[in-house]
């Protein structure tokens, strides 16, 4: 078996008899989107973050798992195994995009509306620091109707960026601004 | 037509006949009629409050008894004129058909008039579909691909970047952490 691939063939299974659902070996649940986003809007943001971190932290420790017998992963390889993971909980859809040397996460198509942003973003926090053991860190940087971008970058950038963006700067300002200003002067890089 | 006056100077000859004749009967009937409840109609006052005199009411019925023959032999007349084509008769068709006609032509200005504006008399009219065509055209032309420059902009501050088919993610990742520092 190829386990680079990401391979959802028996990931989830139903066993009827005792009313249970498993998915990927562990036991699960199966909620309504609606019921889910529903109760995510009555959280706060700290509360909704542990909540994502505990998905993705779970997520992250099976691509791990998977990986840990094979090379080190291409960026490929890591988009179909996350990516994989977050199809699996119908979270959405997920890719990578690279602005120059930053690397940028997009999601697109999660049903839980207004809590997207802060559960999605604990979520690729905690499951990329479980698969590369590094200090990731993954604040919004841009939000549509129902996609959103989350930049990986570590903390100075993220308190920089939030910054930006509070100030009313766009994202791709920003970005621009993280690479032309190594020591985050942005007034003096002309931005 | 030559028999037909000869029967009618006959009738006048035995109504002058007849009319020479004394009558008494007739004024009975004249009497009884006069005598008769006569019913009120308000739109008809004059028929009923100025009853003719006996003599002349005499004579009316006489003529009246004659003029059913005379009404026959004129319908003779009738029938036989009827036989004969009228002037008149063929102008009627062709109104009814050309009454037809303009509905057709209306109905063809009103298509013509829901298209698109013709630019000349003997212009073609366009297709059905190539409305539809447009129209389904300018959903794909307003796709922005509008953010790509602003890919462009980043990229151009930066020299060689990690070749992403041989650099691996845990690369790719040490070079997006290490901005901002």
């Amino acid at each position: 078996m190829d386990t680079l691939t990401f391979d959802p063939a028996r990931a989830v299974a139903f066993d009827l008899a005792r009313g249970q659902v498993t998915l990927q070996g562990g036991a699960a649940v199966l909620v309504s989107a609606d019921v889910l986003a529903e109760m995510c809007a009555g959280l706060d943001e700290s509360a909704l973050r542990r909540f994502g971190a505990a998905l993705g932290k779970h997520a992250g420790g099976r691509v791990r798992a998977r990986l840990s017998a094979g090379p080190p992963p291409t960026l490929d390889v890591m988009v179909d195994q996350v990516g994989g993971e977050l199809s699996l909980g119908g979270l959405g859809s997920f890719g990578m995009e690279r602005w120059g040397d930053a690397l940028v996460v997009k999601v697109d198509g999660c049903p839980l509306g207004s809590a997207s942003a802060a559960l999605l973003s604990a979520y690729v926090e905690a499951a990329l620091r479980a698969v590369s053991g590094r200090d990731v860190h993954a604040p919004l940087l841009e939000q549509g109707d129902r996609s959103l971008r989350l930049l990986l970058c570590n903390e100075a950038a993220k308190a920089k960026l939030s910054g930006w963006l509070s100030a009313g700067r766009s994202f791709g300002d920003a970005l621009a601004a993280l690479h032309q200003n190594p020591r985050n002067d942005v007034a003096g890089g002309g931005h | 037509m030559a028999a037909s006056r000869s029967m009618l100077e006959s009738l006048l000859e035995r109504v002058r006949q007849r009319a020479a004749e004394p009558r008494v009967a007739g004024g009975q009937a004249a009497a009884s009629a006069t005598a008769r409840p006569v019913p009120v109609a308000a739109g008809r006052p004059a028929a009923i409050s100025a009853p003719s005199s006996a003599p002349a009411r005499e004579a009316e019925e006489e003529v009246e008894e004659y003029d059913e023959e005379l009404i026959e032999i004129i319908d003779d007349g009738d029938v036989a004129s009827d036989s004969e084509p009228e002037p008149s008769a063929p102008e009627r068709a062709p109104l009814e058909l050309s009454a037809s006609v303009p509905s057709v032509e209306m109905r063809r200005r009103v298509v013509a008039a829901s298209g698109p504006p013709p630019t000349g008399a003997s212009a073609p009219m366009p297709p059905v579909s190539a409305p539809v065509a447009e129209l389904r055209s300018e959903p794909l032309r307003a796709e922005a691909v509008a953010r790509r420059p602003v890919t462009a902009q980043v990229v151009h501050t930066q020299g060689a970047r990690p070749d992403l088919a041989r650099g691996t993610f845990i690369e790719l990742l040490d070079a997006s952490l290490r901005l901002g520092r």
